[in-house]
């Protein structure tokens, strides 16, 4: 049994987290979580706006070779060059729609505790933009996972929590189709 | 005749693994960016036999243009797949209504959606 909203949310990112990699093909462990996302030339990352019951964004860093590794263009890594500007435009996509998954996954399992909000669509960035922005993500909740050089950063801004209508997640219907189910209708 | 697909996903990773996937499975996939540049793709490609579409997209996001396909006796016809990260049971309902034929929440199986896919085309 949960007794806030930040318990809550610790444990949706963490499951969210693991359910996310799995499914890209990767296992990355709970890291302790950084005060600042620090980026440099190898980072790329996605940006989505929250709004509704939680308001703010949310931004998701990895590295070029660990979006690679994830193959969610289903692209081979080696088959993908840093050395290419095509490929960089690829990967930062890549990073755009796995943090767009991760929060898919958020918001589904937020839902049985009675929260509700909206997402928005997800910006993807690398380089200068993503220095600029990277920064003003610290103080804010951080979570990391990862092994060695692999390591995936997400921090939330939110302008403050939501309430919670229950401590433990309601069932949803069994009509509602999981991550990578389908509903025929 | 081969069948063919449009995807309309802002993300162009899902629309290259969705076309890889269903080039294999022997469909011609075309692709678009958003809803407006999938409704000028549906005048253009001749013989479209399902659309694929993600739900939140900028600028015509999922369901406004399904409603604009359904509302179009030349597009009407066409059996529509969503796939997107929304499991919300309020948008599931609304796309039941708009007339969306199955709905897929990403990640998706390949087998899945080839599977889905032969079903709503008959192929």
């Amino acid at each position: 049994m949960k007794s806030c909203f930040p318990e809550v949310l610790e444990e949706v990112i963490r499951r969210s987290a693991d359910e996310c990699f799995r499914d890209s093909g990767v296992t990355l462990p709970p890291l302790s979580a950084p005060s600042q996302l620090q980026t440099d030339d190898s980072h790329v990352a996605g940006l989505i706006d929250l709004t509704g019951q939680i308001e703010g964004s949310l931004m998701l860093v990895s590295t070029f070779d660990l979006i690679a590794k994830m193959r969610l263009s289903g692209i081979a890594p080696a088959c993908l060059s840093k050395s290419r500007a095509g490929d960089w435009i690829l990967i930062r996509d890549s990073a755009g729609e796995l943090t767009n998954q991760f929060v898919g996954r958020m918001k589904n399992r937020l839902r049985g505790f009675g929260i509700r909000f909206n997402v928005g669509t997800p910006i993807a960035l690398s380089g200068l933009a993503l220095k600029g922005l990277a920064h003003k993500y610290g103080g804010g909740r951080t979570a990391a996972f990862g092994r060695g050089p692999d390591v995936v950063r997400i921090a939330i801004k939110m302008m403050a929590d939501p309430p919670l209508t229950s401590m433990e997640p309601q069932a949803e219907s069994p009509e509602m189709p999981r991550e990578g189910g389908i509903l025929l209708l | 005749m081969i069948n063919k697909v449009l995807v309309v996903d802002d993300s162009s990773s899902i629309r290259q693994r969705v076309s890889s996937v269903l080039g294999e499975a022997g469909f011609e996939v075309v692709g678009a960016v958003d809803g407006f540049d999938a409704l000028a793709k549906l005048k253009e490609a001749n013989g479209v036999r399902l659309v694929i579409a993600d739900i939140n997209m900028p600028r015509l996001n999922g369901l406004q243009m399904i409603s604009k396909i359904q509302s179009d006796e030349k597009t009407a016809g066409i059996p529509i797949l969503v796939l997107t990260t929304e499991g919300d049971p309020d948008l599931i309902s609304e796309a039941r209504k708009l007339g969306v034929k199955a709905w897929m929440v990403k990640p998706f199986k390949p087998e899945v959606l080839v599977a889905a896919v032969k079903k709503l085309t008959g192929g």
